[in-house]
């Protein structure tokens, strides 16, 4: 069968795949939203002067970065309402459920990010800035978090394209999500390249616009001056502090 | 933390356009606002029993059908259409004439396919009637309803190069199925019978979806497609003169509407509503809009 451009074309602008694409946003923003802030307190706890708090953080870490994201999904869509009655009306819907699993399942993968990023501040910067007379509050607000923004965005934005991909794993929850419209219109029409195709070009579009966020987000949260192609060589370009 | 609440706005204005896009998440809509085919029952027919409906409902006054809408002719989207309400195809309008004769709203939830049962197990459907067999291991876990005489074929690329008349031929070859299904188990059975007699087992590729099983062929990945007659006429209708049925499996499996196991109520009533629409010639008139012949109802009791 050869490609039909007229297929493709109604695929691209077809009603299916715009509210398909709208809950595949949604679900990322949500799930990345919340597992970022989920992962932030993780983070902390993992870093706290308390025993029950640092094995608390690293337990959750442990448990939801080993089980499979689609077992988690099972596990709330199946599972949380035998544990919660409250769930077991017809109001938890599939992205309610998915929003929950992929969340918690970000949390984790965030928490070691920023983990990550925290790590790579030089303690002597609070020891520094307490010494000048800051609460530990202010000394996290204005002195460590900004530059832990700007290491730690790289890799979030790896994990935010990862998620938005990862959401049509929610088909198994029976959400209609971008990826299941187009394959409910080709079991209709058998038409894959021109569906799929037309998919990918979402997932194409979506991607670069949120690169063009990232590298907005960049440079809006460089702290230290840099030096633009520098005589470092391989470290040219790259943002890299003035050294 | 402007960014902060510049995220948290965006992501509420995202969630609201989510919640607000009807249909394509497969959340239940508001019970009978946006289900067109559920008007009143018919009008001045005094001939016309309703049926009590039944009482152990998961919404009041509305039958909650789980559905995986991919699957024509049984039930399938019109072109550009996504709300699950205004699906089409056999069980979806025989579903809502069931619903209308016990004077119920109808509900369709687009659920995938390995998730039906599931789902009816899990209390999110009052019936499942989305072209299942009746099988033993489904038979389990959920009680039955069978309304229509099915049976499968294996179907080949016109004039039959690989040369197959009967289950045996298939020894050795590469087919594709639907995976998960009473398909599976009988073709594993076919393979396994061809290694007791000596012979290469069935290279059998499964499938999640109709359409992929499908696809293999035009590929010529697989040499032969062992499905429902009902999928393999539909797609012998949109590929006329390329392919042709090898043989056919004796049509002695049943499409059923699955319900909850143990509860008479919503059985019983099932099983009257189809009854009387068979009896009235509605399910008749309803499998020749879809090209199919009415002598398969016959298994309605």
């Amino acid at each position: 069968m050869s490609f039909d451009v007229d297929v493709f074309i109604t695929a691209l602008f077809s009603r299916a795949l715009r509210e398909g694409v709208v809950l595949t946003i949604a679900l990322t923003v949500v799930s990345f939203g919340v597992g970022l802030a989920i992962g932030l307190v993780i983070a902390l706890m993992r870093g706290s002067r308390y025993a029950a708090l640092r094995a608390a953080g690293w337990t959750y870490i442990w448990l939801f970065r080993a089980l499979p994201t689609l077992i988690l999904l099972f596990l709330v869509w199946y599972g949380l309402p035998q544990l919660v009655p409250a769930l077991r009306g017809p109001g938890f819907e599939p992205f309610l459920a998915a929003a929950i699993a992929l969340s918690v399942n970000e949390g984790a993968y965030a928490a070691e990010i920023i983990r990550g990023g925290l790590l790579s501040i030089d303690d002597g910067q609070r020891v520094a800035a307490r010494a000048l007379g800051m609460q530990p509050a202010s000394v996290f607000r204005r002195i460590v978090f900004p530059q832990v923004v700007r290491v730690i965005t790289p890799a979030l934005s790896n994990d935010f394209i990862t998620l938005l991909k990862l959401t049509s794993l929610a088909y198994a929850l029976s959400l209609r999500e971008l990826l299941t419209m187009a394959q409910i219109q080709v079991s209709s029409s058998f038409r894959f390249a021109e569906w799929y195709g037309a998919a990918a070009i979402y997932y194409l579009v979506l991607v670069s616009v949120f690169m063009l966020i990232q590298a907005w987000f960049e440079r809006r949260y460089v702290w230290a001056s840099q030096r633009r192609g520098s005589r470092f060589g391989v470290l040219r370009g790259f943002g890299g502090a003035a050294r | 933390m402007k960014l902060a609440t510049r995220l948290a706005a965006l992501s509420a204005a995202v969630v609201l356009v989510a919640a607000c896009s009807n249909g394509a998440s497969g959340v239940p809509t508001q019970a009978g606002a946006s289900a067109p085919a559920t008007q009143a029952a018919p009008t001045a027919e005094a001939s016309l029993v309703t049926i009590a409906p039944p009482t152990d409902l998961i919404t009041e006054g509305t039958l909650t059908d789980c559905v995986d809408i991919e699957y024509p002719p049984m039930e399938f989207f019109p072109p550009d259409v996504t709300d699950p309400n205004q699906a089409i195809g056999f069980d979806v309008d025989a579903a809502r004439a069931v619903a209308d004769r016990l004077g119920l709203d109808l509900e369709i939830r687009n659920t995938a396919f390995d998730a039906l049962i599931p789902d009816l197990q899990a209390g999110r459907c009052d019936i499942v009637w989305s072209a299942l067999y009746v099988s033993e291991t489904r038979l389990e876990v959920a009680d039955a309803v069978p309304y229509m005489a099915t049976g499968q074929v294996v179907m080949v690329p016109i004039g039959n190069p690989p040369g197959i008349t009967q289950e045996s031929d298939l020894c050795g070859r590469t087919i594709s199925i639907q995976g998960g299904g009473l398909v599976q188990e009988r073709a594993e059975a076919a393979s396994a019978a061809c290694e007791a007699a000596g012979s290469q087992p069935i290279d059998i590729q499964a499938y999640e979806t109709v359409a992929e099983e499908l696809q293999q062929i035009i590929g010529g990945r697989v040499e032969a497609v062992w499905e429902t007659d009902t999928a393999v006429l539909n797609f012998q209708f949109s590929h006329p003169n390329e392919y042709e049925v090898a043989y056919a499996l004796p049509r002695d499996d049943n499409y059923g509407v699955y319900y909850e196991k143990g509860s008479t109520d919503v059985g019983d009533a099932l099983t009257a509503a189809i009854a009387a629409l068979k009896d009235d010639g509605t399910l008749a008139t309803i499998a020749q809009q879809y090209g199919m012949d009415p002598a398969i109802l016959e298994v309605v009791e």
